[in-house]
């Protein structure tokens, strides 16, 4: 439902573009026959129902900045995995625009479970879909009631009938339309209309209203698109009228606009009054342009054909794609060959051999044997690789090792069991005498480069392209030096000393829960919605702040974490002391509402606790207080084990000094 | 003596049977199909309303009228109950598209700008 709704928008924003630009083109054309203004509202239908077009260097959406990403035909302006981008960012093609959507996007909460810009997305695309719901809901309703009230509309003759409930003529019906009249029009003004509402049916406007409309439905949050309908409305009228006169003669212009002036003071007052009508009625300026109407000059004529022309191709073209290829240090990565392969394990032969083989190496590189080391850990992969052809090496940074660095970090991603991965390159051209050089890259070293367990990004093809895209943009060297230098300094986990006993109890899980001596020290910070007793269970409602930190020398770096809210619950014992039984965390992604809503129950009876998961999502959209509490936590750690000048060194590479 | 209120179709429709009455029903489709463009189904549901509110009366397939033409009168087409729509588009939409009822002063001068136009 997001991708659907992230398509409409897409064809939203283009068709928003050509609107606007038709809106001025319809004022150049002003002096023209109404219906070349009529067609020029073609594009922007085809716009908001088509997301694909072709390209040209003659698109009018040239003159974007920069080209939204066209992928397959589609103008992209809102990617469709915003909701798990680290900046979600869109690009309308108009940096300034860009820029003040974008910094009011909210930024990813790297260790939540759910983004608050996928909540969001998946929130905006059930309030669209409810409004489409209910506008469909009342067309049709609208519709059916209007035919079952002509339905007893008597012959006049031809294709005309009349019905007394009616104050307006119009056309009705799809396959063969009848036009339907208010019963006891004088003979006089109904020549005039039926001319009107004949050369409606000549040129198929009634089908065009209803389809017109139905787009509108799904871009109703369009504000743009209302007002292109209203247009497109006026102009579709205006050239009736025109071509109405064209075949009459000028003559019946008074006697016409007459009719027309008749028939709308006939209306019931009802609309008077409407907070949605605009401007001058539609009357008003339909009967000036029918006084004004000539008939267009020949060259008048030819101008706007010309114009008009140029203006749809223009406007139905996507902008040429420039295609900038890639920088070479970027080779492209197939992401879903990639998620293919993932395995658990190391010694998965096959498949950890396809997962080498769909990443890219530097031209003149070849791959040679893989050798697997399972038999007890670390596990580590070698891969030989035989240099064939020097010329382009150097060139592309294959001796910094940033292209197998690169590869390596994927294969991390990808492969949960690994921990080393050797890539030994031999040279085969002589050049370099022989020599073999070996990058050696470990789990730990990745994590630290990355800030994050980077199997996290194996969930989907979606995740691997934002860690394919984060490696893009990064400079390996400096990451490297910078910390390996620096030894590593063991603590342990944090210790809370606090005086309330259930807080005492809900720190001493939760740091439980999340330590892993081997993988840095654990800080934790709770925050306690309630604590129910019932027979000799008590249960803890929770949500934890909890991360991994490791610290080489003065820099404290964040290894891992998350931020999950959970039922805590425990057995009192006979001298009043509690043990842990159960620690449940909250599911991630689609599951997260449901899974809290099913646990907030009471720990015996199991009987719901009103309100409380309510208050657990509530909660959960800010983290202000919760990364507060884990600073402060930290710093305490830190001071209780004598380290000062510590520096911490976040994902971002943001500095932030502690001690 | 009593007045019968009619809608124009309703009007219409009982004209064709106090013009043939006695009339078979089936003839009274056909009839209704001619000169109304009526379906059929559309004739008998307005036959059994106009039954229902004892202005003609169906027995044994012959429609015959039990009020007499004198009796009976249409509503006055500008005396519409409650409009319940307008033209093919829902009704918020032809207000947002500006289709409103003009003023009385923006009708005088409509007018005035079509004489002198057509003079």
């Amino acid at each position: 439902m997001t991708d659907l709704f992230t398509a409409v928008l897409n064809m939203s924003i283009t068709a928003s573009y050509v609107a606007l630009a038709a809106i001025a083109a319809r004022m150049l054309l002003i002096k023209a026959p109404k219906i070349f203004s009529y067609v020029l509202w073609l594009p922007v239908f085809i716009r908001l129902v088509c997301p694909f077009s072709f390209n040209s260097a003659f698109s009018f959406l040239n003159f974007l900045q920069h080209n939204p990403r066209l992928s397959s035909g589609a103008m992209e302006y809102v990617p469709y995995n915003i909701g798990f981008m680290q900046d979600p960012a869109v690009d309308v093609g108009i940096g300034s625009i860009s820029n003040a959507v974008n910094s009011s996007l909210p930024p990813a909460a790297p260790m939540a479970s759910a983004n608050p810009m996928q909540v969001a997305m998946g929130f905006a695309s059930n309030v669209w879909i409810v409004g489409v719901s209910l506008l469909l809901i009342y067309s049709i309703v609208s519709y059916l009631k209007v035919m079952d009230n002509v339905k007893t509309a008597t012959l006049v003759r031809d294709n005309i009938f009349e019905a007394d409930r009616i104050t307006t003529p119009f056309v009705c019906g799809f396959i063969r339309p009848k036009i339907i009249i208010p019963a006891g029009m004088s003979e006089n003004e109904l020549s005039y209309i039926l001319a009107h509402e004949q050369t409606h049916i000549k040129r198929l406007d009634y089908l065009v209203k209803p389809f017109a409309f139905l787009a509108l439905i799904f871009h109703w949050f369009n504000p743009l698109m209302w007002l292109s309908f209203a247009l497109m409305s006026k102009d579709m009228e205006m050239s009736c009228d025109e071509s109405v006169l064209k075949k009459l003669g000028n003559d019946i212009k008074g006697s016409y606009s007459n009719s027309l002036l008749s028939l709308s003071v006939k209306r019931s007052g009802l609309l008077m009054g409407s907070p949605l009508a605009f401007g001058e009625s539609n009357i008003k300026s339909r009967i000036k342009n029918i006084l004004a109407y000539k008939k267009p000059k020949f060259w008048v004529v030819a101008a706007a054909i010309v114009i008009t022309a140029v203006l749809i191709v223009s406007f139905t073209a996507n902008p040429k794609n420039e295609d900038v290829s890639a920088p070479i240090t970027y080779p492209e990565y197939d992401a879903e060959v990639l998620i293919a392969n993932k395995t658990p394990y190391v010694g998965n032969n096959s498949k950890v051999v396809a997962l080498i083989d769909a990443l890219p190496l530097p031209a003149g590189i070849v791959r040679g044997t893989v050798e697997l080391h399972t038999a007890n850990q670390p596990y580590e992969i070698t891969i030989n690789l035989v240099m064939t052809d020097a010329s382009d090496v150097t060139v592309q940074g294959v001796i910094s090792g940033d292209a197998f660095y690169r590869n390596s970090i994927l294969l991390f991603s990808l492969i949960d069991n690994v921990d080393i991965i050797n890539c030994k390159i031999s040279d085969n051209t002589g050049k370099y005498d022989d020599a073999s050089y070996t990058f050696t890259y470990t789990r730990e070293m990745t994590e630290r480069l990355i800030g994050e367990d980077v199997r996290s990004y194996a969930g989907s093809a979606g995740t691997l392209k934002n860690l394919i895209d984060r490696l893009n943009g990064m400079s390996f060297d400096a990451e490297r030096t910078s910390k390996d230098e620096q030894k590593e300094i063991k603590l342990p986990d944090f210790k809370a000393n606090v005086s309330d006993p259930i807080e005492q109890l809900v720190y001493d899980a939760a740091v439980k829960q999340y330590s892993r001596p081997n993988d840095g020290f654990t800080v934790v910070a709770p925050t306690i919605f309630g604590s129910y007793e019932e027979g000799n269970k008590l249960k803890v409602f929770v949500t934890v702040f909890n991360m991994r930190y490791r610290l080489y020398g003065k820099t404290l770096s964040e290894v891992s974490g998350g931020i999950v809210p959970a039922a805590i619950t425990f057995t009192k014992n006979a001298d009043g002391s509690y043990t842990l039984d159960e620690y449940l965390e909250a599911m991630d992604g689609s599951f997260f509402p449901k899974s809290i809503k099913e646990y907030c129950v009471m720990p015996v009876s199991k009987k719901e606790i009103r309100g409380l998961s309510d208050k657990i999502l509530d909660d959960y959209g800010d983290h202000k207080n919760r990364s507060e509490l884990l600073m402060e936590n930290l710093v305490e750690h830190l001071k209780s084990n004598d380290q000062k000048g510590i520096i911490l060194k976040r994902v971002t590479d943001e500095l932030v000094p502690l001690t | 003596m009593e007045q019968y209120k009619l809608f124009d179709a309703e009007y219409k429709f009982a004209s064709l049977v106090w013009k043939n009455e006695p009339i078979n029903s089936t003839e009274l489709v056909k009839l209704s199909r001619d000169k109304l463009g009526w379906k059929k189904s559309t004739t008998y549901t307005v036959l059994r309303k106009l039954c229902e509110r004892g202005i003609l009366k169906n027995e044994d397939a012959t429609v015959s009228a039990i009020v007499k033409k004198e009796d009976a009168q249409k509503y006055e087409s500008q005396t519409v109950i409650e409009k319940v729509f307008d033209g093919s588009l829902p009704q918020f939409l032809t207000a947002f598209l500006g289709e409103r009822k003009i003023t009385e002063r923006e009708a005088e001068e409509l007018k005035r700008i079509i004489e002198e136009a057509t003079k």
